[in-house]
């Protein structure tokens, strides 16, 4: 059975951490890590993965605009995109989305529910 | 330094008496010295920027603080016109507020939101609030403009939010990792743990989730206080919000060990609030009552109408709240000492974010010892029907000009009708798209107000609808917004926009503007001129266009030119032979004031080709045409130059 490929986009090494734990509790799931923007556009394109979980937040290029980058490349034009966010208002959810993302996890996240939270949202792209 | 404030004396002699109340001639000259002396130290004192204008608008005193305000020497500014202060971007809208302070004679203020900034010696600009004060003397109009340099408040306000937003980020990011390593640690993803390691980890783990809560909290009532929220009024049935809330809150309470019973009385309940803040405060409320309730208590939610209220009321079985507390509860961090010694781990924010929500929900907030023991907290907040009937209701004291405001907070709409009814305009209401859609349909308005942040869509979304209905699409149209940014989205002439004024409204300037719309389209509906020497096809014509548009039915090429003379026409239906003249020979005359062409429909029983006459847009024959045919061709008409209007948009 072939993995769940997921990139997870954060400049903090901590949180890179503790998500990769987090969503190794599913041995499905294959996750490579960014640091930055730049990184994880090289990185969709070359890996191809199935899901891409990106900060908001971030020094240089913010998560919005790899965002626009992403949907840009016909490589990475197809790739569903979770924003890893604080505390995300509906309003901001909606915002996100306009963007053309498929949904927010809001920071701080339930480690040990994580990696089920990221499984419903796979589901539920698929299924549509 | 002695500074002496520098005017031309000959204005403010005569301008003076009059401030001052002083108006007889025989005492003038003694009075003035002496009125003279008291106005020059009074104004010299001002920390605040004085200007006096004359009628010409040059400036005719000044005190020492516009002097050093604007970088000018003394006595410099004397003589020079007003407009050297103002940057050059702010002139036209600088000399309309004059010309409105001019015509209405009453006080303008423009606040920190107007954006308005003053312009130094040097040409640099610095943000400023101004209140022109209009003054009238026998010499003519004089303004005092009082102007405060409000450069530190923007630039504090700024740093607050920078503040805010990097505390926000830079607290929150450790803490993703805290509360994300000690949950994986709890779960057992790094392996066994002896059980006192175990209870210290949860004790950790417990309290960097109570910092998140805190940190949300403090941003939560920063963005309220500042205004900065922004709430998105919608009717919400009561019974639905609230059960959610209570399944959202069900993992917390079976944490304390806590039941929630929900009873209602009524079947259906609606209000009119934000639903998102809203459950925020009956969150609040229940996990307050969870909090101080005895493991295996009950905490009831009840929800009821009172008078024009629904009150949703929190019901717990705890300790109740002490006598001293009592005036302190809604304060920020506030916390009855707990007398059991139990820590029961909240910011102590959560009841002063109920409070500032409910209070911006137009609502109140309260609490009373519940009978058998226990608390009692209840929000009250106003029925639907209620703002519904007050909001959507026509103007009951009906006026010749009457306007349709598009608003969604009643608040404001109130004040503004109540703003506008002296001036002699009746004001309906509708606080949706929808509803300003079907009103207007109901009946013409002489002109349109629409608030730009409307809830159900935007407001220029429902400014097209409005020019997509051949009969509401030359209505004025007047919008309310808090900047200018909503001509960058939509192109805003395409959109046929009579004019735009900023929020907060100043009801003068508004009442200008609808002046202005008013009298060039005295209702607005299309308006068509039918010319037909029979007087049966006037009147039954006049019968099927009325719907539609406003008809004036005339039996003669005089009387045509009359109407002509005294009205502006979108369209009009021409028989051939009026009498024994030709209709055809009114084709020239046939013209708007700008001089574009009224466009034709030709409805006549002699048939003759007119093809080539780009003015004549659809040739009807009497004789093989029903009526229903001549509306469709009107209705195509009309529908066309709205649609011309939408592809600009597009």
């Amino acid at each position: 059975m072939s993995s769940i490929r997921i990139l997870h986009v954060d400049d903090e090494p901590d949180i890179r951490a503790v998500v990769d734990l987090s969503l190794g509790l599913n041995p499905e799931f294959e996750v490579h890590a960014c640091a930055s923007g730049e990184e994880a556009i090289a990185a969709a394109a070359e890996w191809a993965p199935i899901l891409i979980l990106l900060d908001v937040m971030m020094p240089g290029m913010d998560g919005p605009t790899t965002l626009t980058h992403l949907r840009q490349n016909p490589k990475t034009s197809g790739i569903p995109v979770l924003f890893m966010t604080a505390r995300a208002q509906t309003r901001e959810v909606e915002h996100f989305c306009s963007l053309g993302a498929q949904g927010v996890i809001s920071k701080p996240f339930d480690p040990m529910t994580l990696a089920g939270v990221v499984r419903d949202h796979l589901q539920t792209l698929h299924r549509i | 330094m002695k500074r002496q404030v520098r005017y031309g004396i000959f204005a403010i002699k005569s301008a003076l008496p009059v401030i001052f109340g002083f108006r007889k001639a025989k005492r003038e000259f003694t009075v003035a010295t002496l009125v003279d002396e008291k106005f020059r130290f009074a104004v010299e004192a001002c920390p605040n920027a004085l200007l006096m204008t004359d009628s010409s608008n040059r400036i005719i005193l000044a005190n020492a603080e516009a002097e050093q305000m604007f970088c000018y020497g003394q006595g410099e500014l004397i003589g020079k016109s007003m407009e050297v202060l103002v940057p050059e971007h702010l002139h036209a809208k600088y000399l309309e507020n004059r010309a409105s302070v001019a015509r209405y004679q009453t006080t303008h203020r423009f606040g920190a939101n107007s954006n308005i900034f003053g312009r130094r010696r040097d040409g640099t600009e610095f943000p400023i609030e101004v209140r022109h004060n209009p003054i009238q003397t026998r010499s003519g109009l004089l303004v005092l403009n009082a102007v405060v340099d409000i450069s530190e408040r923007v630039r504090t306000d700024r740093l607050k939010d920078e503040f805010v937003s990097t505390v926000s980020h830079e607290l929150r990011t450790p803490l993703t990792s805290i509360a994300g390593s000690l949950g994986l640690l709890i779960g057992g993803a790094g392996g066994k743990l002896p059980d006192q390691a175990m209870r210290l980890i949860g004790i950790a783990q417990t309290n960097s989730q109570r910092l998140v809560r805190l940190i949300n909290d403090i941003l939560d009532i920063e963005k309220i206080e500042s205004g900065q929220g922004v709430f998105n009024f919608r009717r919400i049935e009561t019974c639905i919000l609230v059960k959610q809330a209570i399944e959202a809150n069900r993992g917390y309470a079976d944490g304390f060990g806590v039941r929630m019973r929900f009873k209602s009385a009524l079947d259906v309940a609606e209000l009119y609030a934000d639903s998102d803040r809203l459950a925020q405060v009956v969150t609040n409320l229940l996990s307050n009552a969870i909090k101080f309730s005895e493991r295996g208590g009950e905490v009831s939610i009840a929800i009821e109408k009172r008078g024009d209220s629904v009150r949703i009321s929190v019901r717990d079985h705890g300790p109740g709240i002490p006598a001293e507390f009592r005036p302190r509860i809604f304060e920020k961090f506030a916390q009855a000492d707990a007398t059991d010694g139990r820590q029961k781990g909240g910011t102590g924010l959560g009841l002063s974010i109920v409070k500032q929500i409910v209070a911006r929900l137009g609502g109140q907030v309260g609490f009373e010892d519940a009978t058998g023991g226990g608390t009692v907290f209840y929000v009250d907040l106003p029925d639907w029907r209620l703002i519904a009937n007050r909001a959507i209701d026509v103007d009951r004291e009906s006026r010749d000009i009457r306007i349709l405001l598009c608003e969604d907070d009643p608040d404001t709409a109130v004040a503004l009708r109540e703003g506008l009814r002296p001036i002699g305009f009746s004001t309906d209401f509708a606080h949706n798209p929808d509803e300003a859609i079907a009103r207007a349909r109901q009946s013409p308005y002489a002109a349109v107000v629409v608030d730009l942040e409307l809830p159900d869509g935007d407001g220029v979304g429902l400014i097209r609808r409005f020019r997509e209905q051949p009969e509401l699409y030359r209505t004025p149209i007047v919008i309310m917004s808090k900047d200018r940014t909503w001509e960058k989205s939509g192109n805003a002439s395409n959109l046929n926009v009579r004019d735009w004024i900023e929020k907060p409204i100043n009801i003068d300037h508004l009442a200008q503007i609808l002046d202005g719309a008013v009298a060039r389209e005295p209702n607005g509906r299309p308006h068509i001129l039918h010319v037909d020497d029979d007087g049966d096809v006037l009147d039954l014509v006049a019968d099927v266009l009325r719907p539609t548009a406003s008809v004036t039915s005339v039996a003669s090429i005089e009387e045509a030119h009359r109407a002509l003379l005294m009205n502006q026409f979108d369209l009009a239906v021409l028989d051939m032979n009026v009498g024994s003249a030709s209709g055809l020979d009114l084709l020239p005359a046939l013209r708007r004031d700008d001089g574009a062409p009224i466009p034709v429909i030709i409805f006549s029983a002699y048939a003759e080709n007119l093809d080539a006459n780009p003015q004549v847009e659809a040739n009807l024959n009497k004789v093989g045409t029903s009526f229903d045919n001549l509306v469709a061709a009107v209705h195509d008409r009309l529908m066309l130059r709205s649609a011309k209007i939408q592809e600009t948009i597009q």
